[in-house]
Protein backbone atom coordinates (compact mmCIF):
# COMPACT_ATOMS: atom_id res chain seq x y z
CA UNK A 1 0.00 0.00 0.00
CA UNK A 2 1.28 3.45 -0.89
CA UNK A 3 0.19 6.11 1.53
CA UNK A 4 1.68 9.28 0.07
CA UNK A 5 -0.70 10.08 -2.70
CA UNK A 6 -2.36 13.42 -2.08
CA UNK A 7 -0.79 16.54 -3.59
CA UNK A 8 0.07 18.78 -0.68
CA UNK A 9 -0.08 16.09 1.95
CA UNK A 10 3.14 14.58 3.20
CA UNK A 11 3.67 11.46 5.20
CA UNK A 12 6.94 11.01 6.99
CA UNK A 13 8.75 9.12 5.73
CA UNK A 14 7.56 9.42 2.18
CA UNK A 15 6.93 6.43 -0.03
CA UNK A 16 5.41 4.38 2.73
CA UNK A 17 5.07 0.68 2.03
CA UNK A 18 2.96 -1.48 4.24
CA UNK A 19 5.56 -4.24 4.09
CA UNK A 20 8.23 -1.84 5.35
CA UNK A 21 6.43 -1.10 8.57
CA UNK A 22 9.19 -1.87 11.05
CA UNK A 23 11.82 -0.21 8.95
CA UNK A 24 9.80 2.95 8.69
CA UNK A 25 9.04 2.98 12.36
CA UNK A 26 12.77 3.07 12.93
CA UNK A 27 13.21 5.86 10.39
CA UNK A 28 10.59 7.82 12.23
CA UNK A 29 12.60 7.63 15.43
CA UNK A 30 15.76 8.58 13.60
CA UNK A 31 13.88 11.74 12.73
CA UNK A 32 13.55 12.57 16.41
CA UNK A 33 17.34 12.51 16.54
CA UNK A 34 17.40 15.20 13.83
CA UNK A 35 19.08 12.95 11.28
CA UNK A 36 16.50 13.52 8.59
CA UNK A 37 13.79 15.79 9.86
CA UNK A 38 12.79 18.45 7.32
CA UNK A 39 12.65 22.14 8.00
CA UNK A 40 9.34 23.40 9.36
CA UNK A 41 6.71 23.62 6.64
CA UNK A 42 6.26 26.96 4.97
CA UNK A 43 2.79 28.34 5.37
CA UNK A 44 0.55 26.95 2.67
CA UNK A 45 2.82 24.15 1.53
CA UNK A 46 2.73 21.23 3.94
CA UNK A 47 -0.70 21.15 5.57
CA UNK A 48 -1.24 17.58 6.70
CA UNK A 49 1.29 15.28 8.33
CA UNK A 50 0.26 11.75 9.28
CA UNK A 51 2.59 9.38 11.08
CA UNK A 52 2.09 5.67 10.90
CA UNK A 53 3.30 3.81 13.94
CA UNK A 54 2.56 0.80 16.08
CA UNK A 55 0.51 0.48 19.24
CA UNK A 56 3.73 -0.56 20.97
CA UNK A 57 3.77 3.03 22.32
CA UNK A 58 1.37 1.76 24.99
CA UNK A 59 4.03 -0.62 26.21
CA UNK A 60 5.46 -3.79 24.71
CA UNK A 61 6.81 -6.17 27.33
CA UNK A 62 8.73 -8.46 24.98
CA UNK A 63 10.37 -5.54 23.17
CA UNK A 64 10.84 -2.37 25.21
CA UNK A 65 13.06 -0.80 22.54
CA UNK A 66 10.24 -0.90 20.01
CA UNK A 67 7.91 0.52 22.63
CA UNK A 68 10.29 3.39 23.26
CA UNK A 69 10.64 4.12 19.56
CA UNK A 70 6.91 4.17 19.10
CA UNK A 71 6.38 6.33 22.17
CA UNK A 72 8.95 8.78 20.83
CA UNK A 73 6.87 9.12 17.71
CA UNK A 74 3.84 9.94 19.85
CA UNK A 75 5.78 12.69 21.60
CA UNK A 76 6.86 13.98 18.21
CA UNK A 77 3.27 14.00 17.01
CA UNK A 78 2.02 15.97 20.00
CA UNK A 79 4.88 18.44 19.92
CA UNK A 80 4.86 19.14 16.20
CA UNK A 81 1.08 19.49 16.32
CA UNK A 82 1.40 22.19 18.97
CA UNK A 83 4.35 23.80 17.18
CA UNK A 84 2.69 24.01 13.77
CA UNK A 85 -0.92 24.64 14.78
CA UNK A 86 -0.43 28.37 14.30
CA UNK A 87 0.37 27.94 10.62
CA UNK A 88 -2.54 25.59 10.00
CA UNK A 89 -0.53 22.39 9.60
CA UNK A 90 -2.07 19.40 11.37
CA UNK A 91 0.04 16.51 12.67
CA UNK A 92 -1.67 13.25 13.57
CA UNK A 93 -0.73 9.60 13.98
CA UNK A 94 -2.29 6.26 13.24
CA UNK A 95 -1.15 3.35 15.40
CA UNK A 96 -1.79 -0.27 14.53
CA UNK A 97 -0.81 -3.51 16.26
CA UNK A 98 2.53 -4.81 15.00
CA UNK A 99 1.62 -8.46 15.06
CA UNK A 100 -1.99 -8.81 14.09
CA UNK A 101 -4.00 -9.95 11.14
CA UNK A 102 -6.92 -7.94 12.43
CA UNK A 103 -6.07 -4.60 10.83
CA UNK A 104 -5.95 -4.28 7.07
CA UNK A 105 -4.53 -1.63 4.78
CA UNK A 106 -8.12 -0.60 4.00
CA UNK A 107 -8.63 0.25 7.68
CA UNK A 108 -5.54 2.43 7.64
CA UNK A 109 -6.50 4.02 4.33
CA UNK A 110 -9.83 5.15 5.75
CA UNK A 111 -8.09 6.93 8.61
CA UNK A 112 -5.42 8.38 6.35
CA UNK A 113 -8.05 9.90 4.10
CA UNK A 114 -9.69 11.49 7.14
CA UNK A 115 -6.52 13.02 8.53
CA UNK A 116 -5.33 14.05 5.07
CA UNK A 117 -8.60 15.73 4.10
CA UNK A 118 -7.84 19.38 3.22
CA UNK A 119 -11.07 20.34 5.01
CA UNK A 120 -10.03 18.57 8.20
CA UNK A 121 -8.01 21.37 9.72
CA UNK A 122 -9.13 21.30 13.37
CA UNK A 123 -7.98 17.84 14.43
CA UNK A 124 -4.33 17.78 15.41
CA UNK A 125 -2.10 15.89 17.81
CA UNK A 126 -4.39 12.88 17.69
CA UNK A 127 -3.02 9.37 18.06
CA UNK A 128 -5.68 7.06 16.69
CA UNK A 129 -5.28 3.41 17.61
CA UNK A 130 -6.81 1.14 15.01
CA UNK A 131 -6.90 -2.12 16.85
CA UNK A 132 -10.50 -3.35 17.11
CA UNK A 133 -10.41 -2.47 20.79
CA UNK A 134 -7.35 -4.59 21.61
CA UNK A 135 -5.50 -1.74 23.33
CA UNK A 136 -8.36 -0.54 25.49
CA UNK A 137 -7.06 -2.25 28.59
CA UNK A 138 -3.97 -0.02 28.43
CA UNK A 139 -4.43 3.03 30.60
CA UNK A 140 -2.91 5.56 28.23
CA UNK A 141 -5.25 5.20 25.27
CA UNK A 142 -7.55 8.04 26.35
CA UNK B 1 -29.84 2.87 2.96
CA UNK B 2 -28.02 3.55 6.21
CA UNK B 3 -30.05 4.98 9.04
CA UNK B 4 -28.81 7.29 11.79
CA UNK B 5 -30.30 8.92 14.84
CA UNK B 6 -28.84 12.17 16.12
CA UNK B 7 -29.96 13.55 19.47
CA UNK B 8 -29.87 17.26 20.17
CA UNK B 9 -29.91 17.86 16.41
CA UNK B 10 -32.09 20.96 16.36
CA UNK B 11 -29.18 23.37 16.21
CA UNK B 12 -25.44 23.82 16.53
CA UNK B 13 -23.20 20.75 16.51
CA UNK B 14 -26.08 18.26 16.36
CA UNK B 15 -27.62 19.92 13.34
CA UNK B 16 -24.25 19.99 11.54
CA UNK B 17 -23.86 16.25 12.21
CA UNK B 18 -27.33 15.47 10.88
CA UNK B 19 -26.73 17.63 7.81
CA UNK B 20 -23.43 15.92 6.95
CA UNK B 21 -24.91 12.44 7.43
CA UNK B 22 -27.81 13.36 5.11
CA UNK B 23 -25.36 14.66 2.51
CA UNK B 24 -23.63 11.29 2.64
CA UNK B 25 -26.91 9.55 1.81
CA UNK B 26 -27.98 8.56 5.31
CA UNK B 27 -31.57 8.73 6.52
CA UNK B 28 -31.61 10.59 9.83
CA UNK B 29 -33.89 10.75 12.86
CA UNK B 30 -33.55 14.33 14.07
CA UNK B 31 -34.23 14.55 17.79
CA UNK B 32 -34.42 17.62 19.96
CA UNK B 33 -36.19 18.54 23.18
CA UNK B 34 -37.14 21.83 21.51
CA UNK B 35 -40.01 20.96 19.18
CA UNK B 36 -39.64 23.94 16.90
CA UNK B 37 -35.88 23.38 16.51
CA UNK B 38 -36.40 19.69 15.73
CA UNK B 39 -39.05 20.34 13.09
CA UNK B 40 -37.13 23.26 11.55
CA UNK B 41 -34.00 21.11 11.29
CA UNK B 42 -35.90 18.22 9.73
CA UNK B 43 -37.54 20.57 7.23
CA UNK B 44 -34.16 21.92 6.12
CA UNK B 45 -32.88 18.42 5.36
CA UNK B 46 -34.16 15.65 3.11
CA UNK B 47 -34.82 12.09 4.21
CA UNK B 48 -35.29 12.91 7.86
CA UNK B 49 -37.95 12.57 10.50
CA UNK B 50 -38.25 14.80 13.55
CA UNK B 51 -38.73 13.30 16.99
CA UNK B 52 -39.42 15.80 19.76
CA UNK B 53 -38.53 14.58 23.20
CA UNK B 54 -36.11 14.53 26.09
CA UNK B 55 -33.66 11.63 25.72
CA UNK B 56 -32.76 11.97 29.40
CA UNK B 57 -35.94 9.98 29.95
CA UNK B 58 -36.36 6.35 28.96
CA UNK B 59 -39.51 7.18 27.00
CA UNK B 60 -37.73 9.94 25.07
CA UNK B 61 -34.79 7.72 24.14
CA UNK B 62 -37.04 4.82 23.20
CA UNK B 63 -39.06 7.07 20.89
CA UNK B 64 -35.91 8.03 18.95
CA UNK B 65 -34.94 4.41 18.29
CA UNK B 66 -38.52 3.40 17.51
CA UNK B 67 -38.78 6.19 14.95
CA UNK B 68 -35.68 4.88 13.19
CA UNK B 69 -37.19 1.40 13.02
CA UNK B 70 -40.70 2.47 12.09
CA UNK B 71 -39.76 5.15 9.55
CA UNK B 72 -36.59 3.73 8.02
CA UNK B 73 -36.54 0.04 8.96
CA UNK B 74 -33.69 -0.04 11.47
CA UNK B 75 -30.72 1.81 12.93
CA UNK B 76 -27.05 1.73 11.91
CA UNK B 77 -25.65 4.84 13.56
CA UNK B 78 -26.43 6.44 16.92
CA UNK B 79 -24.95 9.85 17.59
CA UNK B 80 -25.60 10.71 21.24
CA UNK B 81 -25.10 14.44 21.20
CA UNK B 82 -27.82 15.98 23.37
CA UNK B 83 -26.54 17.79 26.44
CA UNK B 84 -25.78 21.15 27.91
CA UNK B 85 -22.97 22.76 29.83
CA UNK B 86 -22.90 24.54 33.16
CA UNK B 87 -19.72 26.43 34.00
CA UNK B 88 -18.64 29.05 36.48
CA UNK B 89 -20.06 27.36 39.57
CA UNK B 90 -17.69 26.38 42.37
CA UNK B 91 -18.18 22.88 43.66
CA UNK B 92 -19.47 24.06 47.02
CA UNK B 93 -22.29 25.89 45.28
CA UNK B 94 -23.37 22.95 43.13
CA UNK B 95 -26.67 21.69 44.47
CA UNK B 96 -27.68 18.04 44.41
CA UNK B 97 -30.37 18.98 41.92
CA UNK B 98 -27.84 20.71 39.64
CA UNK B 99 -25.56 17.67 39.80
CA UNK B 100 -28.34 15.22 38.95
CA UNK B 101 -29.69 17.38 36.13
CA UNK B 102 -26.30 17.73 34.45
CA UNK B 103 -25.49 14.03 34.79
CA UNK B 104 -28.92 13.03 33.48
CA UNK B 105 -28.88 15.33 30.48
CA UNK B 106 -25.27 14.67 29.45
CA UNK B 107 -24.58 11.08 30.48
CA UNK B 108 -27.72 9.15 31.43
CA UNK B 109 -29.34 10.27 28.17
CA UNK B 110 -26.55 8.56 26.23
CA UNK B 111 -26.98 5.37 28.26
CA UNK B 112 -30.74 5.31 27.58
CA UNK B 113 -30.25 5.78 23.84
CA UNK B 114 -27.58 3.08 23.72
CA UNK B 115 -29.73 0.64 25.66
CA UNK B 116 -32.54 0.88 23.14
CA UNK B 117 -30.29 1.12 20.08
CA UNK B 118 -28.05 -1.90 20.71
CA UNK B 119 -30.70 -4.64 20.25
CA UNK B 120 -31.75 -3.02 16.96
CA UNK B 121 -28.14 -2.79 15.77
CA UNK B 122 -27.50 -6.39 16.73
CA UNK B 123 -30.41 -7.46 14.56
CA UNK B 124 -28.77 -5.53 11.68
CA UNK B 125 -25.48 -7.33 12.27
CA UNK B 126 -23.55 -4.29 13.48
CA UNK B 127 -23.58 -0.57 14.01
CA UNK B 128 -21.78 2.58 15.02
CA UNK B 129 -22.22 4.48 18.27
CA UNK B 130 -20.65 7.89 18.67
CA UNK B 131 -20.88 9.69 21.99
CA UNK B 132 -20.24 13.41 22.01
CA UNK B 133 -18.04 14.22 25.00
CA UNK B 134 -16.23 17.49 25.65
CA UNK B 135 -12.69 18.66 26.24
CA UNK B 136 -14.02 19.49 29.71
CA UNK B 137 -13.71 15.81 30.59
CA UNK B 138 -9.98 16.39 31.05
CA UNK B 139 -10.91 18.61 33.98
CA UNK B 140 -12.67 21.94 34.24
CA UNK B 141 -12.58 24.32 37.18
CA UNK B 142 -16.07 25.58 37.86
CA UNK B 143 -17.64 22.82 35.82
CA UNK B 144 -17.35 19.71 37.95
CA UNK B 145 -20.74 18.11 37.12
CA UNK B 146 -20.34 18.73 33.40
CA UNK B 147 -16.74 17.50 33.33
CA UNK B 148 -17.69 14.38 35.27
CA UNK B 149 -20.61 13.68 32.95
CA UNK B 150 -18.45 14.09 29.85
CA UNK B 151 -15.77 11.90 31.39
CA UNK B 152 -18.50 9.37 31.93
CA UNK B 153 -19.26 9.50 28.22
CA UNK B 154 -15.66 8.52 27.39
CA UNK B 155 -15.79 5.66 29.86
CA UNK B 156 -19.21 4.57 28.60
CA UNK B 157 -17.95 4.39 25.02
CA UNK B 158 -14.82 2.46 25.98
CA UNK B 159 -16.89 -0.07 27.90
CA UNK B 160 -19.36 -0.41 25.07
CA UNK B 161 -16.46 -0.93 22.67
CA UNK B 162 -15.26 -3.91 24.66
CA UNK B 163 -18.72 -5.34 25.20
CA UNK B 164 -20.10 -4.87 21.69
CA UNK B 165 -17.04 -5.68 19.56
CA UNK B 166 -18.16 -9.31 19.10
CA UNK B 167 -21.40 -7.99 17.61
CA UNK B 168 -19.79 -5.71 15.02
CA UNK B 169 -20.80 -2.57 16.89
CA UNK B 170 -18.16 0.11 17.45
CA UNK B 171 -18.36 2.83 20.10
CA UNK B 172 -16.20 5.93 20.10
CA UNK B 173 -16.13 9.38 21.67
CA UNK B 174 -15.75 12.67 19.86
CA UNK B 175 -14.35 15.42 22.04
CA UNK B 176 -15.11 18.92 20.80
CA UNK B 177 -13.22 21.89 22.15
CA UNK B 178 -14.60 25.39 21.79
CA UNK B 179 -16.89 25.29 18.78
CA UNK B 180 -18.40 28.40 17.19
CA UNK B 181 -22.02 27.85 18.13
CA UNK B 182 -24.62 30.42 19.26
CA UNK B 183 -23.74 29.55 22.87
CA UNK B 184 -20.10 30.52 22.34
CA UNK B 185 -21.03 33.68 20.46
CA UNK B 186 -23.21 34.71 23.40
CA UNK B 187 -20.13 34.82 25.67
CA UNK B 188 -18.74 38.08 26.97
CA UNK B 189 -16.31 39.47 24.37
CA UNK B 190 -13.38 39.71 26.77
CA UNK B 191 -13.87 36.17 28.05
CA UNK B 192 -14.09 34.93 24.45
CA UNK B 193 -10.81 36.67 23.62
CA UNK B 194 -9.08 35.02 26.58
CA UNK B 195 -10.48 31.67 25.51
CA UNK B 196 -9.32 32.18 21.94
CA UNK B 197 -5.74 32.76 23.12
CA UNK B 198 -5.78 29.23 24.58
CA UNK B 199 -6.20 27.81 21.10
CA UNK B 200 -2.94 27.24 19.25
CA UNK B 201 -4.73 27.41 15.92
CA UNK B 202 -5.96 30.89 16.74
CA UNK B 203 -9.57 30.10 15.97
CA UNK B 204 -12.57 28.30 17.34
CA UNK B 205 -13.78 25.13 15.69
CA UNK B 206 -16.66 24.92 13.27
CA UNK B 207 -19.62 22.59 13.87
CA UNK B 208 -18.68 20.89 10.59
CA UNK B 209 -15.29 19.96 12.10
CA UNK B 210 -17.17 17.90 14.69
CA UNK B 211 -19.55 16.53 12.08
CA UNK B 212 -16.61 15.37 9.95
CA UNK B 213 -15.16 13.45 12.91
CA UNK B 214 -18.51 11.81 13.61
CA UNK B 215 -18.98 10.81 9.96
CA UNK B 216 -15.47 9.35 9.89
CA UNK B 217 -16.22 7.11 12.88
CA UNK B 218 -19.76 6.31 11.68
CA UNK B 219 -18.55 5.17 8.26
CA UNK B 220 -18.82 1.46 7.38
CA UNK B 221 -15.05 1.43 6.74
CA UNK B 222 -14.35 2.36 10.38
CA UNK B 223 -15.18 -1.14 11.56
CA UNK B 224 -11.92 -1.65 13.50
CA UNK B 225 -11.83 1.75 15.12
CA UNK B 226 -13.47 1.36 18.50
CA UNK B 227 -13.08 2.68 22.02
CA UNK B 228 -11.20 5.70 20.71
CA UNK B 229 -11.39 9.30 21.85
CA UNK B 230 -11.11 11.71 18.92
CA UNK B 231 -10.30 15.29 19.86
CA UNK B 232 -11.67 18.13 17.72
CA UNK B 233 -10.00 20.89 19.67
CA UNK B 234 -7.58 22.61 17.31
CA UNK B 235 -4.75 21.29 19.47
CA UNK B 236 -5.94 22.98 22.67
CA UNK B 237 -5.58 19.77 24.63
CA UNK B 238 -1.86 19.70 23.71
CA UNK B 239 -0.88 22.84 25.55
CA UNK B 240 0.86 22.57 28.86
CA UNK B 241 -1.13 24.01 31.78
CA UNK B 242 1.39 26.83 32.17
CA UNK B 243 0.48 28.08 28.71
CA UNK B 244 -3.26 27.84 29.22
CA UNK B 245 -4.99 30.92 30.64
Amino acid sequence: MRAAWVGDVAYRPDGWEWSEFDQNTKLLVDATAFHSWPVPPAHGSLRRVVFLLTTDWLGAGPDPVLAARSAAAVGLTHSLAALWAGIGTTVNAIAVPRRSNLVTSADVAHALRYFADPLNGYVTGQVLNICGGQTLVAALTA
Amino acid sequence: MRVAAVTGAGRGIGFAIARMLVRQGTAVVVNDVDGRAAHDAARKLTNTVAVVGNVATEAGAKAVVEAAVNEFGGLDVLVANAGFGVVGVEVGDVTAEDWSRVIERNLTSQFYCVRFAVPVMRRRGGGRIVGISSRAWLGQAGGTPYAAAKGGVVSLMRSLALELAPHGITANSVVPGSIATPALEAMDAKAREVLLRAHPMGRFGDPDDVARAVCFLAHPAAERITGQTLYVTGGRNLLLPSRTP
